[in-house]
């Protein structure tokens, strides 16, 4: 394993070695840094040109330019790091590592949020195979698959911006809506379920009444003002999510994983004020991770308690309950800060902007005084339309593959082994096909988020977000090479770690595949 | 979700399974390869649609806008229908003409109902068959047009007409109904406004036609499409079919440049390239982006041909003598045609979207010409007042990838060997028959 991993990394050395040469020489011919000046009518051109050819090192040709630049990289293992210094003089190595956090954190939440969304939607496909469920879901993932994400970015900025925010000044919901949302919901909800027609028109009935009356009741509360939720939505929502787990890991006939879940969802209720007191404002980073170990820490306690027989099994759900409940908590916990934080100057009732990545307002006063949930609520709220857009980009991807995948293996002679010594549809499908319809996903995920990354520059352009995109951007139009090398290194090592990492999870998930024995 | 009728789903599948593979084998006799694949393509609804309407955008928009070939210094031009280039700059419409207060408004008009006023009448006289009318506009009519009137006394002069004779000021229309009409202060006339009117899309801020424009764009995007699906294809199959037929040094060192080409970025390199040759044409853009973009097609026919070279029929063609060339060209490649045609039509409409985000970062065509993505890019923020200059350049997109999408899915489905139609009812019934009458 340690041999294959020291063989793989040094070829990914290699090769980013030799790639970022000819990057380096291809970026140098694509332009020329003086081009702007000689053009100029500056009476002190000749002596800027000059500089500005001492400074960028222009005397040496770029194939040699490039190991001097590369020395400086090297320089990591003596202390002495640079990437060069860009146009304007500024530490390129620096500028970078501000960028990199923006850029990942943009990525990263719609790279979670398409896998959850997709591979539960492409589940669902897969078990409705043939289905009007299945053709809608196809024609609706090409769809997604089709659309320029800077023309999705346009409509999300109107529809869930600008006119949300509009319409936030009072929130009622129009009948029209209303009757609409319980419609869609209806059937989307007899799609998902399926089955003879009887059931399919309760399904439908349920779908639309539930959600025609939530609508209905939030809006006539005037919930969308406050958004507040406090105990009652932690305990209600974690019931549904509790049962949501059981029946889908184990079943609700599994008594102990039953009451081992639900035992969570009180537990959830029964700490929820007490640990108001720890969710102070200037939370830190450590009390999260305690209290993150301490969810898990009871889950699995609960669980050993509770069962008997198929430990793990039960131990899992009432873990996945617990972390959910935590979840709820949190949630709860920064839409406190909702009313303060919509009804502040700087926000002043709009709360979901069009660009940027922080309210640059909100930042300052938090520097003052810190408020680890204003400004989670900030960046959240921040990152919701770039989230949005970039999950409807990767969503089909994942939803076809998923269903391809499960298809698959869910005609595998394993699987027709497991009906037959009679399992449970969802033990057949849950444990024995859809782990292992989940085993190449690994290799989308890498890819997913390697062309997320390099898209980044078009999402961050479309979003106001300053990351590597943009630093990139600005690099080209200014002709900056140290920059623009600085950004494509970093960009593409980024993608190959997440391949290299996809192709270890593979080999460690699958055990047909085997690394470090050479083929 | 998972239902308890599994049973029973498992026993009927177990008696179907052998009627179904009937059904399909019965189907299949006697065909060909390519026939059967023929037939599965022709069937996939889906796949038939994007084809259909892909052809018709193509026809639509290359004689639109004519052909524009080469560089500026020679352009080598065919005319198309449409009366406005996209060099044209036509006057601003604005004023009653636009009714919402903007400027440049849409023209197209697709409800059959619609009348827009021309002016007022005055001066009526005649009788049904021939009525004259004097008309107070800045509108003229044309004879043989349709006119709505209004407003007039007795109520059977009110309806649609065809205008019979026109003049600057006066024209005439046979009505067909008895009677004398009068001159009344309300009486108007107006004409239907269906169709494309003379800016369909509207126009630009200097007053450049927007339909013009799109279909240029649309244009554009199409070429850089076809341009990097054919050549990143012919790159992709020929690297890979090297490296996979002849495997040993030269598959080691193909599969290292391979390697080497995946650690860029396609997207960032291609917006220096862009950047760099965007004023050259959208056809060295598109040649390219396409030495970027054959890197997956490559692995895939690699992998093709890696397994296909073991096979019992190319020891056969080699034991008969057959060349290198002969047996990659005659005896491997049909049997590897299936993935690379899918995947190359896939990556069509991954490359317009490269092409038309290039273009709207300001990296792929450049002003003055037009692609699709640099319209959006112009004009996203005129979306509240003037949302019709964004929507069309974004439907053109949308429809071309979509459209390319639907065909790759179908020609998945026809080349995949394990893929069986979905049996219908009537099939069984049709197979149930068949069976009866044999018996």
């Amino acid at each position: 394993m340690l041999t294959y991993l020291t063989r793989r990394v040094s070829q990914l050395l290699l090769i980013l070695f030799v790639s970022s040469y000819l990057t380096y020489i291809l970026l140098a011919w694509s332009g020329d840094p003086l081009e702007e000046l000689r053009l100029s009518s500056d009476p002190k051109k000749e002596q800027t040109m000059i500089a500005l050819t001492r400074q960028l090192d222009l005397d040496t040709p770029a194939p040699l330019r490039y190991f001097k630049w590369m020395a400086g990289m090297l320089g990591i293992f003596w202390g002495k790091f640079s990437m060069g210094d860009s146009r304007q003089g500024q530490d390129v190595a620096e500028l970078i590592a501000t960028a990199i956090p923006t850029t990942i954190r943009l990525v990263l939440a719609a790279t979670i949020l398409a896998i959850l969304v997709g591979i539960t939607i492409g589940v669902v496909t897969a078990l409705r195979q043939y289905s009007r469920f299945d053709y809608a879901i196809t024609f609706v993932s090409f769809l997604f698959f089709s659309l320029p994400i800077f023309w999705v970015a346009v409509l999300l900025k109107q529809y869930m911006s600008i006119s949300f925010n509009d319409w936030l000044a009072n929130p009622i919901i129009d009948p029209l809506w209303l009757v609409g949302a319980g419609i869609v919901a209806g059937i989307f909800w007899s799609g998902v379920i399926g089955g003879t027609i009887q059931r399919v028109l309760i399904v439908f009935a349920a779908g639309f009444v539930s959600t025609f009356g939530v609508l209905f009741w939030l809006s006539s509360t005037n919930w969308f003002n406050t958004l507040s939720l406090g105990i009652g939505f932690v305990i209600a929502v974690g019931l549904g999510f509790a049962i949501l787990i059981v029946t889908a890991s184990t079943g609700l006939s599994n008594r102990p994983a039953l009451y081992s879940s639900l035992t969570m969802v009180a537990v959830g209720g029964a700490i929820y004020f007490p640990i108001q007191s720890l969710l102070v404002n200037d939370f830190s980073g450590w009390t999260l991770i305690g209290l993150a170990l301490a969810t898990v820490a009871v889950g699995m306690l609960s669980g050993f308690i509770f069962s008997k027989e198929d430990r793990s099994a039960v131990m899992r759900t009432s873990v996945i309950t617990a972390v959910v409940v935590a979840f709820l908590i949190v949630v709860d916990r920064v839409t406190q800060e909702w009313i303060p934080y919509v009804t502040s100057d700087f926000v002043s009732g709009r709360p979901i902007p069009t660009v940027g990545q922080v309210n640059d307002q909100v930042a300052m006063e938090l520097l003052d005084n810190p408020n680890f949930w204003v400004g989670s609520l900030d960046g959240l709220l921040h990152i919701i339309l770039p989230t949005v857009a970039l999950t409807i980009g990767s969503f089909a991807g994942y939803v076809r593959y998923t269903r391809g995948n499960l298809l698959e293996v869910l005609n595998m002679d394993y699987v027709r082994t497991a009906r037959a010594k009679g399992l449970t549809e969802r033990t057949v499908v849950m444990r024995h096909s859809f782990r292992n319809a989940l085993i190449p996903l690994t290799t989308l995920m890498a890819w997913d988020f390697a062309g997320l990354i390099g898209g980044a520059i078009i999402t961050e352009s479309v979003f106001g977000w300053i990351g590597m995109g943009t630093l990139f951007r600005q690099a080209i139009f200014s002709f900056d090479l140290n920059l623009m090398m600085g950004a494509f290194l970093i960009t593409s090592t980024l993608a190959v770690s997440a391949n290299l990492l996809s192709d270890l999870l593979y080999s460690a998930l699958d055990p047909r595949i085997r690394v470090g024995t050479g083929e | 979700m998972f239902g308890k009728k599994k049973a029973e789903v498992v026993v009927d599948n177990e008696i179907s399974e052998s009627n179904e593979n009937a059904i399909s084998n019965k189907e299949t006799e006697g065909l060909s390869q390519g026939q059967i694949v023929r037939r599965r393509f022709l069937r996939h609804r889906g796949a038939m649609i994007g084809l259909f309407t892909i052809v018709t955008i193509i026809l639509f928009t290359y004689s639109a806008s004519g052909l524009h070939l080469g560089n500026e210094k020679n352009p080598i031009t065919v005319p198309g229908w449409w009366h406005y280039s996209i060099n044209d700059l036509p006057e601003l419409v604005y004023g009653d003409a636009c009714p919402d207060g903007s400027t440049g408004c849409p023209s197209l008009d697709l409800n059959p109902f619609d009348v827009s006023p021309v002016g007022t009448l005055s001066g009526l006289e005649g009788n049904g068959s021939k009525v004259i009318a004097t008309l107070n506009g800045v509108n003229s009519l044309k004879a043989g047009e349709q006119v709505v009137i209004s407003g007039v006394m007795p109520e059977s002069f009110n309806g649609t007409f065809t205008v019979t004779e026109a003049t600057e000021y006066d024209f005439a229309f046979d009505s067909k109904v008895s009677g004398t009409p009068q001159d009344v202060s309300s009486a108007t006339v107006g004409n239907f406004k269906f169709g494309l009117g003379d800016h369909p899309f509207g126009q630009d801020d200097i007053g450049r036609d927007y339909f013009a424009l799109v279909m240029r764009g649309a244009e554009q995007s199409i070429m850089v499409m076809l341009i990097i699906g054919l050549l990143a294809g012919f790159i992709g199959t020929v690297v890979g079919a090297v490296a996979g037929y002849f495997r040993g040094r030269i598959d080691g060192f193909l599969m290292r440049v391979v390697d080497l080409f995946t650690t860029i970025p396609v997207i960032l390199i291609g917006s220096v390239i862009g950047f760099k040759v965007g004023n050259l044409g959208v056809v060295v853009l598109a040649v390219f982006l396409a030495l970027f973009g054959w890197i997956g097609l490559a692995r895939l026919v690699r992998g093709e041909f890696l397994s296909l070279r073991e096979r019992e029929f190319v020891d056969a063609a080699r034991v008969a003598g057959a060349s290198h060339r002969r047996i990659i060209f005659k005896h491997i490649l049909p049997n590897a045609v299936g993935i690379i045609i899918v995947s190359v039509t896939l990556s069509m409409s991954g490359a317009i979207l490269l092409e038309t985000g290039l273009s709207y970062l300001g990296f792929g065509v450049v002003s003055p010409d037009v692609s699709l993505g640099s319209l959006i890019s112009q004009y996203q923020d005129s979306f509240a007042t003037r949302p019709w200059l964004f929507w069309w350049p974004g439907l053109f997109i949308i429809a071309i990838a979509l459209c390319i999408n639907f065909i790759g899915d179908g020609l998945r489905d026809a080349f995949d060997p394990r893929q069986r139609r979905r049996i219908s009812k009537k099939d069984r019934a049709q197979a149930k028959l068949a069976a009866k009458a044999s018996a």
